[in-house]
Protein backbone atom coordinates (compact mmCIF):
# COMPACT_ATOMS: atom_id res chain seq x y z
CA UNK A 1 0.00 0.00 0.00
CA UNK A 2 1.61 3.25 -1.12
CA UNK A 3 0.96 6.63 0.34
CA UNK A 4 1.20 9.92 -1.45
CA UNK A 5 1.80 11.99 1.63
CA UNK A 6 5.35 13.33 1.94
CA UNK A 7 7.80 12.09 4.54
CA UNK A 8 9.76 14.90 6.14
CA UNK A 9 13.29 14.01 7.28
CA UNK A 10 14.85 16.44 9.71
CA UNK A 11 18.37 16.28 11.07
CA UNK A 12 18.75 17.17 14.72
CA UNK A 13 21.63 19.42 15.87
CA UNK A 14 24.74 18.22 17.67
CA UNK A 15 23.72 19.59 21.06
CA UNK A 16 20.09 19.41 22.02
CA UNK A 17 19.78 21.49 25.15
CA UNK A 18 16.81 23.64 26.16
CA UNK A 19 17.65 26.45 23.77
CA UNK A 20 18.38 24.24 20.79
CA UNK A 21 15.34 22.10 21.53
CA UNK A 22 13.07 25.14 21.45
CA UNK A 23 14.64 26.29 18.20
CA UNK A 24 14.28 22.86 16.64
CA UNK A 25 10.67 22.57 17.76
CA UNK A 26 9.90 25.94 16.16
CA UNK A 27 11.49 24.64 12.95
CA UNK A 28 9.44 21.48 12.78
CA UNK A 29 6.18 22.91 14.08
CA UNK A 30 4.71 23.62 10.60
CA UNK A 31 5.20 19.94 9.74
CA UNK A 32 3.77 18.77 13.05
CA UNK A 33 0.57 20.67 12.54
CA UNK A 34 -0.07 19.41 9.01
CA UNK A 35 -2.62 16.70 8.36
CA UNK A 36 -1.40 13.19 9.26
CA UNK A 37 2.27 14.22 9.38
CA UNK A 38 5.00 11.70 8.62
CA UNK A 39 8.27 12.69 10.16
CA UNK A 40 11.72 11.18 10.53
CA UNK A 41 14.28 12.72 12.86
CA UNK A 42 17.88 11.92 12.00
CA UNK A 43 19.93 11.83 15.21
CA UNK A 44 23.27 10.88 13.69
CA UNK A 45 24.90 14.15 14.68
CA UNK A 46 23.58 14.32 18.20
CA UNK A 47 26.37 14.26 20.75
CA UNK A 48 24.55 15.81 23.68
CA UNK A 49 20.93 15.35 24.51
CA UNK A 50 19.46 16.48 27.77
CA UNK A 51 16.05 16.25 29.43
CA UNK A 52 14.79 19.26 27.47
CA UNK A 53 15.69 17.50 24.25
CA UNK A 54 13.88 14.35 25.28
CA UNK A 55 10.87 16.41 26.34
CA UNK A 56 10.88 18.10 22.94
CA UNK A 57 10.87 14.69 21.22
CA UNK A 58 7.93 13.62 23.37
CA UNK A 59 6.11 16.83 22.57
CA UNK A 60 6.68 16.26 18.88
CA UNK A 61 5.39 12.69 19.02
CA UNK A 62 2.35 13.81 21.00
CA UNK A 63 1.53 16.49 18.40
CA UNK A 64 2.01 14.01 15.58
CA UNK A 65 -0.15 11.36 17.22
CA UNK A 66 -2.92 13.88 17.77
CA UNK A 67 -3.10 14.30 14.00
CA UNK A 68 -2.94 10.59 13.29
CA UNK A 69 0.62 10.79 11.98
CA UNK A 70 3.84 9.19 13.08
CA UNK A 71 7.33 10.24 14.10
CA UNK A 72 10.24 7.85 13.66
CA UNK A 73 13.86 8.17 14.68
CA UNK A 74 16.80 7.18 12.51
CA UNK A 75 20.61 6.89 12.60
CA UNK A 76 20.84 7.31 16.33
CA UNK A 77 24.30 8.14 17.59
CA UNK A 78 25.52 6.16 20.58
CA UNK A 79 25.11 9.19 22.79
CA UNK A 80 21.53 9.70 21.68
CA UNK A 81 20.50 6.09 22.24
CA UNK A 82 22.21 6.15 25.65
CA UNK A 83 20.10 9.12 26.76
CA UNK A 84 16.91 7.68 25.29
CA UNK A 85 17.52 4.41 27.12
CA UNK A 86 18.40 6.24 30.32
CA UNK A 87 15.17 8.19 30.22
CA UNK A 88 13.15 5.14 29.14
CA UNK A 89 11.89 6.90 26.03
CA UNK A 90 13.51 4.59 23.47
CA UNK A 91 10.49 2.29 23.66
CA UNK A 92 8.12 5.07 22.60
CA UNK A 93 9.64 5.49 19.16
CA UNK A 94 10.23 3.33 16.15
CA UNK A 95 13.96 3.45 15.60
CA UNK A 96 15.65 2.72 12.26
CA UNK A 97 19.25 2.36 11.19
CA UNK A 98 19.02 5.13 8.61
CA UNK A 99 16.62 7.76 7.35
CA UNK A 100 15.93 5.92 4.09
CA UNK A 101 14.66 2.86 5.91
CA UNK A 102 12.62 5.03 8.25
CA UNK A 103 11.08 6.92 5.35
CA UNK A 104 10.40 3.69 3.49
CA UNK A 105 8.67 2.23 6.51
CA UNK A 106 5.86 4.75 6.13
CA UNK A 107 4.89 3.30 2.77
CA UNK A 108 4.78 -0.31 3.96
CA UNK A 109 1.43 -1.56 5.11
CA UNK A 110 2.78 -4.29 7.32
CA UNK A 111 4.36 -3.56 10.65
CA UNK A 112 8.12 -3.49 10.51
CA UNK A 113 8.56 -6.62 12.58
CA UNK A 114 6.51 -8.67 10.12
CA UNK A 115 8.48 -7.39 7.14
CA UNK A 116 11.76 -8.49 8.63
CA UNK A 117 10.66 -12.13 8.85
CA UNK A 118 12.43 -13.93 6.02
CA UNK A 119 10.16 -15.28 3.33
CA UNK A 120 7.08 -13.62 4.71
CA UNK A 121 4.74 -12.33 2.03
CA UNK A 122 1.69 -10.20 2.38
CA UNK A 123 -1.23 -12.61 2.02
CA UNK A 124 -3.11 -12.10 -1.19
CA UNK A 125 -6.89 -12.28 -1.01
CA UNK A 126 -8.00 -15.72 -2.08
CA UNK A 127 -10.23 -16.12 -5.09
CA UNK A 128 -12.60 -18.55 -3.42
CA UNK A 129 -15.15 -16.91 -1.20
CA UNK A 130 -15.08 -17.85 2.44
CA UNK A 131 -17.65 -20.37 3.53
CA UNK A 132 -20.32 -18.76 5.54
CA UNK B 1 64.82 -10.63 53.07
CA UNK B 2 64.10 -6.94 52.60
CA UNK B 3 61.60 -6.56 49.78
CA UNK B 4 60.01 -3.24 48.89
CA UNK B 5 57.63 -2.10 46.19
CA UNK B 6 57.17 0.77 43.77
CA UNK B 7 53.68 1.21 42.35
CA UNK B 8 53.27 3.51 39.36
CA UNK B 9 49.81 4.88 38.49
CA UNK B 10 48.33 7.30 36.01
CA UNK B 11 50.62 6.52 33.13
CA UNK B 12 50.39 4.12 30.23
CA UNK B 13 53.11 1.56 29.71
CA UNK B 14 54.79 0.83 26.43
CA UNK B 15 54.40 -2.93 26.19
CA UNK B 16 51.77 -4.05 23.66
CA UNK B 17 49.59 -5.51 26.38
CA UNK B 18 49.48 -2.20 28.23
CA UNK B 19 48.30 0.02 25.43
CA UNK B 20 44.61 0.59 25.73
CA UNK B 21 42.66 0.39 22.53
CA UNK B 22 39.60 2.56 23.03
CA UNK B 23 40.39 4.27 26.30
CA UNK B 24 43.33 5.29 28.40
CA UNK B 25 42.79 3.15 31.49
CA UNK B 26 41.04 6.10 33.08
CA UNK B 27 37.58 7.45 33.69
CA UNK B 28 37.32 11.19 33.26
CA UNK B 29 41.07 11.49 33.83
CA UNK B 30 41.14 9.43 37.03
CA UNK B 31 43.06 6.15 36.57
CA UNK B 32 40.90 3.07 37.02
CA UNK B 33 43.41 1.84 39.59
CA UNK B 34 42.53 4.76 41.86
CA UNK B 35 38.78 4.38 41.52
CA UNK B 36 36.93 2.48 44.21
CA UNK B 37 35.49 -0.94 43.52
CA UNK B 38 33.07 -2.21 46.17
CA UNK B 39 34.17 0.37 48.70
CA UNK B 40 37.91 0.78 48.31
CA UNK B 41 40.30 1.91 45.57
CA UNK B 42 41.85 -0.87 43.50
CA UNK B 43 45.26 0.38 44.63
CA UNK B 44 44.41 -0.50 48.24
CA UNK B 45 43.61 -4.10 47.34
CA UNK B 46 46.95 -4.39 45.52
CA UNK B 47 48.76 -2.82 48.47
CA UNK B 48 47.03 -5.20 50.89
CA UNK B 49 48.28 -8.18 48.90
CA UNK B 50 51.81 -6.82 49.07
CA UNK B 51 51.46 -6.17 52.81
CA UNK B 52 50.17 -9.68 53.41
CA UNK B 53 53.32 -10.97 51.73
CA UNK B 54 55.41 -8.99 54.22
CA UNK B 55 56.22 -6.01 51.99
CA UNK B 56 55.73 -3.04 54.26
CA UNK B 57 57.38 -0.29 52.26
CA UNK B 58 55.22 0.72 49.31
CA UNK B 59 56.09 3.79 47.26
CA UNK B 60 53.33 5.12 45.04
CA UNK B 61 54.27 7.36 42.13
CA UNK B 62 51.17 9.03 40.78
CA UNK B 63 51.35 10.67 37.37
CA UNK B 64 47.65 11.58 37.19
CA UNK B 65 46.55 15.13 37.94
CA UNK B 66 46.40 15.26 41.74
CA UNK B 67 43.71 17.95 41.68
CA UNK B 68 41.24 15.50 40.18
CA UNK B 69 38.61 14.04 42.50
CA UNK B 70 39.30 10.74 44.28
CA UNK B 71 43.08 10.93 43.70
CA UNK B 72 43.79 12.24 47.18
CA UNK B 73 41.36 9.74 48.64
CA UNK B 74 43.40 6.86 47.19
CA UNK B 75 46.38 7.82 49.36
CA UNK B 76 47.05 6.05 52.63
CA UNK B 77 49.22 6.89 55.60
CA UNK B 78 51.39 3.81 55.07
CA UNK B 79 52.20 4.73 51.45
CA UNK B 80 55.17 6.81 50.39
CA UNK B 81 52.99 8.84 48.03
CA UNK B 82 54.56 11.12 45.41
CA UNK B 83 52.73 13.11 42.75
CA UNK B 84 54.97 13.48 39.74
CA UNK B 85 54.40 14.93 36.27
CA UNK B 86 53.59 12.26 33.70
CA UNK B 87 56.71 13.08 31.69
CA UNK B 88 59.00 12.48 34.63
CA UNK B 89 57.43 9.46 36.22
CA UNK B 90 59.97 6.93 34.90
CA UNK B 91 62.87 9.14 35.99
CA UNK B 92 61.22 9.46 39.41
CA UNK B 93 60.87 5.66 39.53
CA UNK B 94 64.62 5.30 38.90
CA UNK B 95 65.37 7.69 41.75
CA UNK B 96 62.93 5.87 44.02
CA UNK B 97 64.57 2.56 43.18
CA UNK B 98 67.97 4.00 44.12
CA UNK B 99 66.58 5.37 47.39
CA UNK B 100 65.03 2.04 48.33
CA UNK B 101 68.23 0.14 47.57
CA UNK B 102 70.23 2.62 49.61
CA UNK B 103 67.79 2.10 52.46
CA UNK B 104 68.56 -1.61 52.37
CA UNK B 105 66.16 -3.21 49.89
CA UNK B 106 67.45 -6.49 48.48
CA UNK B 107 64.61 -6.93 46.04
CA UNK B 108 62.23 -4.34 44.63
CA UNK B 109 58.89 -5.11 43.08
CA UNK B 110 57.98 -2.59 40.36
CA UNK B 111 54.45 -2.61 39.07
CA UNK B 112 52.34 -0.33 37.01
CA UNK B 113 48.59 -0.05 37.60
CA UNK B 114 47.36 -0.76 34.93
CA UNK B 115 46.00 -4.12 35.36
CA UNK B 116 44.66 -5.58 38.58
CA UNK B 117 46.46 -8.88 39.03
CA UNK B 118 46.32 -11.24 41.98
CA UNK B 119 49.89 -12.47 41.69
CA UNK B 120 51.07 -14.98 44.30
CA UNK B 121 53.88 -12.86 45.75
CA UNK B 122 55.82 -15.50 47.73
CA UNK B 123 56.05 -18.08 44.92
CA UNK B 124 56.93 -15.27 42.52
CA UNK B 125 59.86 -14.11 44.67
CA UNK B 126 60.96 -17.70 45.18
CA UNK B 127 60.90 -18.28 41.43
CA UNK B 128 63.00 -15.15 40.89
CA UNK B 129 65.59 -16.40 43.38
CA UNK B 130 65.60 -19.96 42.02
CA UNK B 131 66.10 -18.78 38.45
CA UNK B 132 68.85 -16.39 39.60
CA UNK B 133 67.38 -13.71 37.36
CA UNK B 134 68.29 -10.06 37.48
CA UNK B 135 64.74 -9.15 36.53
CA UNK B 136 61.67 -11.32 36.40
CA UNK B 137 58.40 -10.36 34.77
CA UNK B 138 54.98 -11.79 35.50
CA UNK B 139 53.18 -13.39 32.61
CA UNK B 140 49.42 -13.93 32.65
CA UNK B 141 47.56 -16.30 30.36
CA UNK B 142 46.55 -13.38 28.11
CA UNK B 143 49.98 -11.72 27.94
CA UNK B 144 52.70 -10.09 30.00
CA UNK B 145 51.90 -7.80 32.90
CA UNK B 146 53.73 -4.67 33.98
CA UNK B 147 54.74 -6.48 37.15
CA UNK B 148 58.46 -7.06 37.81
CA UNK B 149 60.83 -7.97 40.56
CA UNK B 150 64.37 -6.62 40.40
CA UNK B 151 67.43 -7.47 42.41
CA UNK B 152 68.55 -4.50 44.47
CA UNK B 153 72.14 -4.97 43.36
CA UNK B 154 71.26 -4.73 39.65
CA UNK B 155 70.84 -1.01 39.21
CA UNK B 156 71.73 -1.06 35.53
CA UNK B 157 68.98 -3.57 34.83
CA UNK B 158 66.54 -1.43 36.78
CA UNK B 159 67.55 1.72 34.90
CA UNK B 160 67.23 -0.04 31.55
CA UNK B 161 63.81 -1.37 32.40
CA UNK B 162 62.47 1.91 33.72
CA UNK B 163 63.93 4.01 30.90
CA UNK B 164 62.15 1.72 28.47
CA UNK B 165 58.90 2.18 30.39
CA UNK B 166 58.80 -1.47 31.45
CA UNK B 167 58.72 -2.63 27.83
CA UNK B 168 62.24 -4.11 27.54
CA UNK B 169 64.54 -5.98 29.86
CA UNK B 170 68.33 -5.72 29.62
CA UNK B 171 68.68 -9.48 29.85
CA UNK B 172 65.73 -11.55 28.69
CA UNK B 173 64.66 -14.04 31.34
CA UNK B 174 62.00 -16.66 31.75
CA UNK B 175 58.84 -14.94 33.03
CA UNK B 176 56.82 -16.17 35.99
CA UNK B 177 53.46 -17.50 34.88
CA UNK B 178 50.66 -16.49 37.21
CA UNK B 179 47.42 -18.37 37.44
CA UNK B 180 45.74 -15.76 39.62
CA UNK B 181 42.92 -13.44 38.63
CA UNK B 182 43.88 -10.74 36.10
CA UNK B 183 41.80 -7.81 34.90
CA UNK B 184 43.47 -5.36 32.51
CA UNK B 185 41.27 -2.46 33.69
CA UNK B 186 41.51 -0.78 30.32
CA UNK B 187 37.91 0.30 29.86
CA UNK B 188 34.79 1.02 31.87
CA UNK B 189 33.67 -2.49 30.95
CA UNK B 190 36.71 -3.93 32.72
CA UNK B 191 35.87 -1.87 35.79
CA UNK B 192 32.38 -3.32 35.76
CA UNK B 193 33.73 -6.81 35.25
CA UNK B 194 35.99 -6.42 38.29
CA UNK B 195 32.98 -5.54 40.44
CA UNK B 196 30.93 -8.45 39.10
CA UNK B 197 33.84 -10.90 39.47
CA UNK B 198 34.25 -9.73 43.05
CA UNK B 199 30.58 -10.39 43.75
CA UNK B 200 31.03 -13.85 42.28
CA UNK B 201 34.11 -14.47 44.46
CA UNK B 202 36.38 -14.85 41.45
CA UNK B 203 38.70 -12.26 43.04
CA UNK B 204 39.80 -11.81 46.62
CA UNK B 205 38.11 -8.39 46.82
CA UNK B 206 35.51 -8.39 49.58
CA UNK B 207 32.71 -5.79 49.48
CA UNK B 208 33.32 -3.25 52.25
CA UNK B 209 30.19 -3.27 54.31
CA UNK B 210 27.73 -5.32 56.24
CA UNK B 211 25.99 -8.14 54.45
CA UNK B 212 22.37 -7.43 55.37
CA UNK B 213 21.02 -10.24 53.19
CA UNK B 214 22.82 -12.92 51.20
CA UNK B 215 24.57 -11.05 48.41
CA UNK B 216 23.52 -7.56 49.53
CA UNK B 217 26.17 -5.42 51.18
CA UNK B 218 25.48 -2.03 52.71
CA UNK B 219 28.13 0.37 53.95
CA UNK B 220 28.05 2.42 57.11
CA UNK B 221 25.62 5.34 57.15
CA UNK B 222 23.85 4.35 53.94
CA UNK B 223 20.21 5.46 53.81
CA UNK B 224 17.86 3.19 51.97
CA UNK B 225 14.19 4.12 51.80
CA UNK B 226 11.53 1.61 52.70
CA UNK B 227 10.21 0.50 49.35
CA UNK B 228 13.56 0.13 47.63
CA UNK B 229 14.35 -3.23 46.05
CA UNK B 230 17.90 -4.45 46.45
CA UNK B 231 18.35 -7.59 44.40
CA UNK B 232 21.48 -9.63 45.13
CA UNK B 233 24.25 -9.28 44.30
CA UNK B 234 24.57 -5.55 44.89
CA UNK B 235 26.54 -3.11 46.97
CA UNK B 236 25.47 0.18 48.54
CA UNK B 237 28.48 2.11 49.80
CA UNK B 238 28.87 4.22 52.92
CA UNK B 239 26.61 7.28 53.19
CA UNK B 240 24.92 6.44 49.91
CA UNK B 241 21.25 7.38 49.57
CA UNK B 242 18.73 5.28 47.71
CA UNK B 243 15.33 6.92 47.50
CA UNK B 244 11.91 5.32 47.40
CA UNK B 245 10.83 3.14 44.51
CA UNK B 246 14.34 2.47 43.22
CA UNK B 247 15.64 -0.88 42.12
CA UNK B 248 19.31 -1.84 42.44
CA UNK B 249 20.01 -5.11 40.71
CA UNK B 250 22.29 -7.46 38.77
CA UNK B 251 25.65 -6.75 40.37
CA UNK B 252 25.26 -3.00 40.67
CA UNK B 253 27.60 -1.10 42.89
CA UNK B 254 26.88 2.30 44.43
CA UNK B 255 30.02 3.77 45.89
CA UNK B 256 30.15 6.16 48.83
CA UNK B 257 27.99 9.31 48.94
CA UNK B 258 26.06 8.42 45.81
CA UNK B 259 22.41 9.37 45.49
CA UNK B 260 19.85 7.40 43.49
CA UNK B 261 16.67 9.39 43.19
CA UNK B 262 13.10 8.09 43.25
CA UNK B 263 11.95 5.33 40.95
CA UNK B 264 15.27 4.84 39.22
CA UNK B 265 16.46 1.42 38.09
CA UNK B 266 20.17 0.69 38.36
CA UNK B 267 20.99 -2.53 36.57
CA UNK B 268 24.48 -4.00 36.13
CA UNK B 269 26.01 -0.54 36.66
CA UNK B 270 28.48 1.25 38.86
CA UNK B 271 27.97 4.67 40.39
CA UNK B 272 31.30 6.22 41.27
CA UNK B 273 31.57 8.20 44.51
CA UNK B 274 29.66 11.47 44.86
CA UNK B 275 27.40 10.79 41.88
CA UNK B 276 23.77 11.79 41.71
CA UNK B 277 21.41 9.87 39.45
CA UNK B 278 18.09 11.58 38.75
CA UNK B 279 14.57 10.34 39.33
CA UNK B 280 12.75 7.86 37.09
CA UNK B 281 15.77 6.81 35.05
CA UNK B 282 16.84 3.45 33.77
CA UNK B 283 20.60 2.96 34.01
CA UNK B 284 21.88 -0.28 32.54
CA UNK B 285 25.38 -1.61 31.85
CA UNK B 286 27.08 1.69 32.58
CA UNK B 287 29.54 3.45 34.81
CA UNK B 288 28.45 6.86 36.08
CA UNK B 289 30.64 9.49 37.66
CA UNK B 290 31.81 13.09 37.35
CA UNK B 291 28.74 14.06 35.24
CA UNK B 292 29.65 11.38 32.75
CA UNK B 293 28.16 8.09 31.68
CA UNK B 294 30.25 5.35 30.12
CA UNK B 295 28.14 2.71 28.48
CA UNK B 296 29.58 -0.77 28.44
CA UNK B 297 26.95 -1.84 25.93
CA UNK B 298 27.74 0.86 23.38
CA UNK B 299 31.42 1.41 24.30
CA UNK B 300 30.78 5.13 24.43
CA UNK B 301 31.10 7.94 26.91
CA UNK B 302 28.69 10.79 27.26
CA UNK B 303 29.06 13.96 29.24
CA UNK B 304 25.77 15.14 30.70
CA UNK B 305 25.22 18.77 31.55
CA UNK B 306 21.62 18.35 32.64
CA UNK B 307 21.73 18.13 36.42
CA UNK B 308 18.30 16.53 36.57
CA UNK B 309 19.77 13.40 34.97
CA UNK B 310 23.28 13.09 36.36
CA UNK B 311 25.25 15.44 38.57
CA UNK B 312 27.87 15.52 41.27
CA UNK B 313 27.17 15.54 45.00
CA UNK B 314 29.32 18.10 46.89
CA UNK B 315 32.47 16.57 48.31
CA UNK B 316 32.30 17.90 51.88
CA UNK B 317 29.54 17.49 54.42
CA UNK B 318 29.23 21.28 54.91
CA UNK B 319 28.64 21.81 51.20
CA UNK B 320 26.20 18.91 51.11
CA UNK B 321 24.17 20.39 54.01
CA UNK B 322 24.22 23.79 52.33
CA UNK B 323 23.06 22.21 49.11
CA UNK B 324 20.15 20.50 50.88
CA UNK B 325 19.20 23.78 52.55
CA UNK B 326 19.21 25.66 49.25
CA UNK B 327 17.07 22.96 47.65
CA UNK B 328 14.60 23.13 50.52
CA UNK B 329 14.42 26.91 50.40
CA UNK B 330 13.81 26.78 46.66
CA UNK B 331 11.26 23.97 46.98
CA UNK B 332 8.97 25.39 49.63
CA UNK B 333 7.94 28.67 47.93
CA UNK B 334 7.41 26.81 44.67
CA UNK B 335 5.06 24.36 46.37
CA UNK B 336 3.25 27.13 48.24
CA UNK B 337 2.70 29.08 45.03
CA UNK B 338 1.50 25.96 43.28
CA UNK B 339 -0.89 25.35 46.19
CA UNK B 340 -2.31 28.86 46.04
CA UNK B 341 -2.49 29.48 42.29
CA UNK B 342 -2.33 26.01 40.79
CA UNK B 343 -5.63 24.61 39.60
CA UNK B 344 -6.36 20.91 39.65
CA UNK B 345 -7.67 19.49 36.43
CA UNK B 346 -10.42 17.00 37.13
CA UNK B 347 -11.32 14.91 34.13
CA UNK B 348 -14.81 13.61 33.86
CA UNK B 349 -15.37 10.09 32.72
CA UNK B 350 -16.70 9.56 29.23
CA UNK B 351 -20.43 8.95 29.43
CA UNK B 352 -20.42 7.49 25.91
CA UNK B 353 -19.00 4.24 27.25
CA UNK B 354 -22.17 3.01 28.96
CA UNK B 355 -24.26 3.94 25.95
CA UNK B 356 -22.18 2.02 23.44
CA UNK B 357 -21.00 -1.03 25.31
CA UNK B 358 -23.55 -3.52 26.33
CA UNK B 359 -22.90 -5.16 29.64
CA UNK B 360 -20.35 -2.54 30.54
CA UNK B 361 -21.07 -0.51 33.61
CA UNK B 362 -19.92 2.96 32.67
CA UNK B 363 -21.14 4.36 35.95
CA UNK B 364 -18.64 2.16 37.71
CA UNK B 365 -15.84 3.97 35.88
CA UNK B 366 -17.38 7.34 36.51
CA UNK B 367 -17.74 6.59 40.22
CA UNK B 368 -15.19 8.41 42.29
CA UNK B 369 -12.78 6.67 44.60
CA UNK B 370 -14.57 7.86 47.70
CA UNK B 371 -17.80 6.35 46.48
CA UNK B 372 -16.10 3.06 45.73
CA UNK B 373 -14.49 2.87 49.12
CA UNK B 374 -16.31 0.67 51.55
CA UNK B 375 -18.10 2.57 54.23
CA UNK B 376 -16.12 2.68 57.40
CA UNK B 377 -18.07 0.72 59.91
CA UNK B 378 -17.11 -0.74 63.25
CA UNK B 379 -16.78 -4.22 61.72
CA UNK B 380 -14.42 -3.02 58.98
CA UNK B 381 -12.31 -1.22 61.54
CA UNK B 382 -12.09 -4.41 63.57
CA UNK B 383 -11.00 -6.36 60.49
CA UNK B 384 -8.36 -4.03 59.07
CA UNK B 385 -7.32 -2.07 62.11
CA UNK B 386 -6.65 1.64 62.03
CA UNK B 387 -5.02 1.84 58.57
Amino acid sequence: METSRPVVVKRMPERVNQREARKFFADVQPFLTSDRPQLVFDLSQVRQLDAAGVEMLLRCVTEVMKRDGDLKLASLSRQAIMVLELTRTDRLFEIYENSTEAARSFSGFLPNAMQSIAGYREPTPSAAPLAA
Amino acid sequence: MDVRAIVITGVLGESPSSVATDSVEAFSGVPHALLPVLGRPVLHYVADRLKNAGIDSISVLNAADSSLPLIEEAGRSDFRWKNVPAGQVWRAAEEEFDDLVQAGAEMVIVLRLGAYAEVEIDPFLQYHLDQRNHTTQVLATDGPLDFFVLCGSRRNDARFLLRNKLSKMRVQTQPYLTTGYVNRLQSAGDLRRLAVDSFLRKTSIPPQGQQIRPGVWVGEGAKIDRNVRLVAPCYVGPHARVRAGSLITRGSSLEHHTVVDRGTVVEASTLLPLSYLGAGLDLTHSVVGFKRIASVKYSAQLEIEDTSLVSVVPGTSVLRTLNHAVNLVAFLPRQMLAGVFGSRKIRKSQPALDALTTGFDGNAVARTMTQDRQQLTASVMREYGNQ
